[in-house]
């Protein structure tokens, strides 16, 4: 199912590749993102720019950012343009296509925000504050972004396989992760209140400490069984007789 | 009748209080090329898609190369090829790459892909296009690749929906000869639905009838196509006596005679050769100025079908 799901991946990201190539909107955004967040943000505010509260946010936000707008054209854009149909009537499984296509939108929104941190790193090298900045947080940085990516991708996927086109799958997805995002911090505030202090010192002192933080740790544990969670509904909404019934 | 490609019982599908398919019995032999014919809203897209195991059957049940739909149909899929009823290609894959594509998902190694992506393109008039993205290509140049996809690894069955609808005439009779010519050289069974009855006629060496979801005949084209009028001849001369008539009855081939005011009528049992009746008038000299025979058309039998159907609806 590997090798099956790989294929899928491949194929989509080339496809992904020759779509945002052809259209200079999908070129602008990404060059975007790239310079406000690669170039202006870290070079105005220096080394504090990654272990800052809200650029954490910005590298787990990142992600989903790039990730539901393209995984919402995977389901619902295939279905739409009916090369899904053909798809489904191959020997692949449900599991290597979900897979396959969950990897392809994960790995592009990783990548752009890969690409991202990389650029920061030699903005703040540029300017001198590299120095100050433990190996450790990037990868730690590096980590969550992947964790993060693949999570917004599930649930774009998820999105997108109930979604009736395209255009609904992108504009219910952006509407989702708003929400998520409005309600993380809304919900995080208050019930921070209510914490025991131990948790909230942990809090305060954010996942990038150390690579053993309590706070990292748990991050990525939760990350994981929000990810194995999403997947297996995003299993459960793959379904081949949603094809056409003529 | 020898081994069977598929085999239906009773099957059934239905969407609310809508029924797709009702109870059908299909007995589809193995390399056949088998016409599932019909208007629109027949049932026959919903049947194919029963048949690849994509939808589950309401009641009864199906069995493609001998796997079962409903608990096999990975099995069948690995084994079939299809193409449904919208031509999808990735637009932004050149003709190759949409091949290599499904050449990997099948698990083709990559000498193999090549050199069966040059046998078809090939075959199919597209070798020399076979860089272009496909985005801009016409609808028959994309369901001529369709099918070269849908056979790619070599299936034993191929199942198509509707392959020449929306083609323009021409574009039509060129995919299928192509699919003439595939069904041939792959030496494959080949289901296929279609409204275009002409096209049924050329390609099919057996079809089932359909309207409403219901099966109203199946079997060896020629056999179903004796469900219209009977193939007729007709004979403009003089001296056709009695004695002549006698000897024409006694032929099997003849189902009836009818006299007309300046001949014979002959009704035919099918489309069989005539040539031995003329000769049997000239040899018992009666004088034939013309003969004109009226062949038995799939279409001529699709009414009657159609038309009884609709009766028998109407009574009940």
């Amino acid at each position: 199912m590997i090798g099956d799901a790989w294929t899928v991946m491949c194929k989509d990201l080339r496809a992904l590749r020759a779509f945002r190539s052809q259209g200079l909107s999908g070129v602008i955004s990404t060059l975007l993102i790239l310079i406000l967040f690669g170039i202006i943000v870290p070079w105005r505010l220096g080394v504090g720019w990654a272990a800052h509260p809200v650029s954490l946010l910005l590298w787990i936000g990142l992600p989903w950012l790039s990730a539901t707008v393209v995984v919402a054209d995977t389901f619902a854009g295939e279905r739409e343009r009916h090369t899904l149909d053909a798809l489904y009537v191959t020997r692949l499984s449900n599991d290597a296509i979900l897979l396959g296509k969950v990897g392809a939108s994960a790995l592009f929104a990783w990548l752009v925000a890969l690409l991202t941190l990389a650029l920061s790193a030699v903005t703040l090298s540029l300017t001198g504050a590299a120095a100050e900045m433990p190996f450790s947080s990037l990868l730690i940085l590096a980590t969550l972004s992947m964790l993060s990516a693949t999570l917004a991708a599930t649930l774009g996927a998820v999105v997108s396989l109930r979604a009736s086109s395209a255009r609904h799958a992108q504009q219910s997805a952006i509407g989702v992760v708003l929400s998520l995002a409005f309600l993380t911090f809304l919900g995080g505030q208050v019930a921070a209140q209510y914490f025991p202090a131990f948790w909230r010192r942990m809090m305060q002192a954010g996942p990038l400490g150390s690579p053993s933080s309590p706070a990292l740790i748990i991050s990525i544990v939760g990350l994981l069984v929000l990810e194995i969670v999403l997947l297996g509904l995003a299993a459960r909404c793959v379904a081949r007789s949603r094809l056409g019934s003529s | 009748m020898g081994e069977l490609a598929v085999r239906t019982q009773d099957l059934s599908r239905t969407y609310g209080s809508t029924i797709a398919v009702n109870a059908l019995n299909l007995a589809v032999p193995t390399g056949s090329v088998f016409g599932l014919i019909g208007p629109n809203g027949a049932g026959k897209s919903t049947a194919i898609r029963l048949l690849l195991g994509l939808l589950k059957p309401s009641s009864g049940c199906a069995s493609v190369l001998g796997f079962d739909t409903m608990t096999e149909a990975d099995r069948i899929r690995e084994r079939s090829g299809a193409v449904l009823d919208f031509c999808s290609l990735y637009d932004h894959l050149s003709a190759l790459e949409n091949l290599e594509f499904y050449g990997r998902i099948w698990r083709i190694s990559a000498t193999d892909r090549r050199a069966r992506a040059r046998e078809l393109l090939g075959r199919l008039g597209l070798w020399e296009r076979r860089g272009e993205l496909v985005h801009g290509w016409s609808r028959d140049l994309r369901q001529r690749l369709c099918i070269a996809r849908s056979i790619f690894h070599r299936p034993s069955i191929l199942f198509l929906d509707e392959p020449t609808a929306g083609l323009d005439p021409l574009a039509a009779a060129a995919v299928q000869r192509d699919l003439a010519e595939a069904a041939a050289a792959e030496a494959m069974t080949v289901v296929l639905t279609t409204t275009n009855l002409a096209q049924a006629e050329t390609l099919c060496t057996h079809v089932a009838v359909m309207n409403r979801g219901v099966l109203l005949a199946g079997g060896p084209i020629g056999e179903i196509c004796s469900y219209g009028a009977r193939p007729r001849l007709e004979i403009v001369g003089r001296g056709f006596t009695d004695e002549v008539v006698t000897l024409l009855a006694r032929r099997p081939e003849i189902a009836a005679i009818s006299r007309l005011d300046n001949g014979l009528a002959l009704d035919l049992i099918g489309n069989v050769d005539t040539a031995p009746l003329v000769s049997l008038l000239v040899e018992s000299s009666a004088d034939v100025e013309e003969v004109k025979k009226n062949r038995v058309s799939l279409q001529a039998a699709f009414m009657t079908l159609v038309q009884q159907s609709r009766r028998l609806e109407e009574l009940s």
